[in-house]
């Protein structure tokens, strides 16, 4: 049997501090947001926001401006964790990753009004399986990821806004409605080797609307707003986040790195949740060493920190918590990163960069298959991933976890067999 | 109802991996239905573990449930061969208590039904 057991060395860390701490950087968010934008830039930079189509690739920093993408993800960061607070809920390592990547795909989707039917579309479900809210929170705050369509459909196709608005609230609330039973069955497609599974059933259910409406002769089609501007800006402000989470994890530890190494022993297979495993004090270092090594993997690639790129990194540092780390994690990078220098696409364009950042959702395949089994995962994923797009036409946010869910799946059972054969072998058997 | 008894068979069904992956060679279940719970206990005579390894089985089922958890991730127990599901189990009880008198080992976990 492994040692799973938890780390000792960390001061007891209580549910108020945990929320204390994630509320943070929305807060730091907020106040940035009015250091360096007008109020009424913002106001107005937040309606842009609101009626924009918000399907792949829309950067919110480049519709509405930094300060109200700054204030859109700081809202509904902060209401994603007072949701978890008035619920009860004792915040782990999943949950800090449905916040981290709320915080994400602010800048690139998900706004303060389009998230809303989606929760409305779980309360319902909630009532009508009369199972509490608490229960299904976490599968909404993913499935947030669906956000767009609710955009699209009220704003995007070009109907009188008097159908399109209903109606697109009305598509929200089915959503929310079927995705907590989606989910979880859907998991057991890529059997938690793929660690964005909403991204793989959100996948699947865009899919289906996006033919639907194509059925309809309504056009969905990606796009590509991006913002290139505050490329430094935001890389020193996720270099000082990610040395303050190391700090903060360091005093937690007891002012001690001890204990971190543990955690590389872990596959990162869902469900792997480093706050139960070791510790508060070690989930929030390995967080911010994970959001480093994100932002070198950026600059290495001579890529532009805008809202896309952000949303991987800060997605990659919440799942940090629950399941990834260097050792699974970096060889996913390497993977595509030579991949990018050998095929067509350019190495330092944002979508590409993305392919990168979260192709580490196949981290767990790495953890449990080796270092090379990682690599061919990354080359697999930036293949799959730059294609399947064009079936969702964009409507989901996490186009990396459809993708990811498509290459575990099959790279499991084949990887399971050649194991196997190996183990076999060396038992002579 | 029947997604609460799913649920309590893949409970079973990772409790029985973790016995046979650790070499137990005959094991008991016992499963009631009570009024607000379930309680499960199996029992073998056999398992290979030391100390360390039940210390640390028992930090893992005594988690806590995690409702959140246990509702999105279930599907995933007792699908793989990994201690790491054993957390998973963890999540999906109220109670549990490890006894282990080398070399038998009880586990009894009680699951309380959402209300």
């Amino acid at each position: 049997m492994k040692d799973n057991t938890n780390n000792n060395h960390s001061f007891h860390l209580g549910t108020k501090s945990n929320f204390i701490i994630l509320s943070i950087f929305p807060l730091c968010l907020l106040i940035i947001a009015f250091f360096i934008d007008s109020p009424q830039n913002i106001i107005n930079g937040l309606h842009k926001i609101i009626v924009s189509p918000d399907i792949l690739l829309t950067d919110y920093l480049a519709v509405g401006g930094i300060g109200a993408a700054f204030v859109n993800t700081a809202l509904l960061t902060l209401v994603g964790i007072y949701m978890l607070y008035i619920l009860k809920l004792k915040i782990n390592g999943t949950l800090i990753a449905a916040i981290f990547s709320i915080s994400g795909f602010a800048f690139i989707g998900k706004n303060i009004l389009n998230v809303w039917p989606i929760y409305l579309g779980g309360f319902i479900y909630s009532k009508y399986e009369n199972i509490h809210m608490k229960s299904i929170i976490l599968a909404l705050m993913f499935a947030t990821a669906l956000a767009p369509v609710v955009s699209e459909v009220a704003f995007g196709l070009d109907l009188d806004l008097k159908i399109s608005i209903p109606l697109g609230i009305l598509v929200g609330i089915m959503i929310g409605f079927v995705i907590t039973p989606l989910a979880s069955h859907m998991v057991r497609f890529h059997d938690g080797y793929n660690l964005y599974n909403m991204g793989f059933t959100a996948g699947i259910l865009a899919t289906l609307i996006t033919s639907i409406l194509r059925s309809f002769g309504l056009i969905i089609e990606t796009q590509s707003v991006l913002s290139y501007e505050y490329s430094n800006f935001l890389r020193n402000i996720l270099i000082i986040m990610f040395i303050s989470m190391i700090v903060l994890g360091f005093i937690i530890n007891k002012k001690s790195f001890k204990g971190y190494i543990n955690i590389f022993k872990y596959k990162g297979r869902l469900v792997t949740d480093f706050t139960k495993l070791v510790g508060y004090g070690i989930t929030y270092m390995n967080m911010g060493i994970m959001g480093l090594i994100c932002v070198l993997y950026v600059i290495v690639s001579k890529g532009y920190f805008n809202g896309p790129v952000v949303a991987g990194i800060l997605t990659v540092v919440g799942f940090s918590a629950f399941g990834k780390h260097p050792k699974n994690a970096i060889p996913i990078l390497i993977g595509v990163y030579v991949t990018t220098i050998l095929n067509i696409w350019d190495i330092s364009s944002t979508t590409v960069i993305m392919a990168g950042l979260f192709g580490t959702t196949l981290a767990p395949i790495t953890g449990t298959y080796g270092f090379t089994a990682g690599i061919i995962a990354g080359f697999l994923h930036v293949a799959v991933v730059m294609n399947v797009v064009k079936i969702h036409g964009g409507l989901n946010l996490y186009n990396n976890g459809f993708s990811g869910g498509i290459v575990a799946s099959i790279m499991v059972p084949i990887a399971e067999t050649l194991k196997n054969r190996g183990e076999r072998n060396e038992t002579g058997n | 109802m029947k997604q609460e008894i799913n649920k309590v068979s893949k409970i079973v069904s990772e409790l029985i991996n973790f016995c046979l992956n650790n070499s137990a060679k005959k094991i008991d279940i016992s499963i009631e239905d009570k009024e607000n719970r379930f309680e499960i206990l199996i029992s073998t005579d056999y398992i290979k573990c030391n100390k360390d390894d039940v210390e640390n089985v028992k930090t893992l089922l005594e988690t806590g449930r995690q409702l959140e958890v246990d509702e999105y991730y279930w599907q995933l127990t007792g699908e793989d061969m990994s201690d790491q599901e054993l957390s998973l189990v963890g999540m999906m009880v109220d109670e549990a208590i490890v006894n282990w008198e080398n070399p038998s080992m009880k586990i009894k976990l009680i699951r309380y039904r959402e209300t």
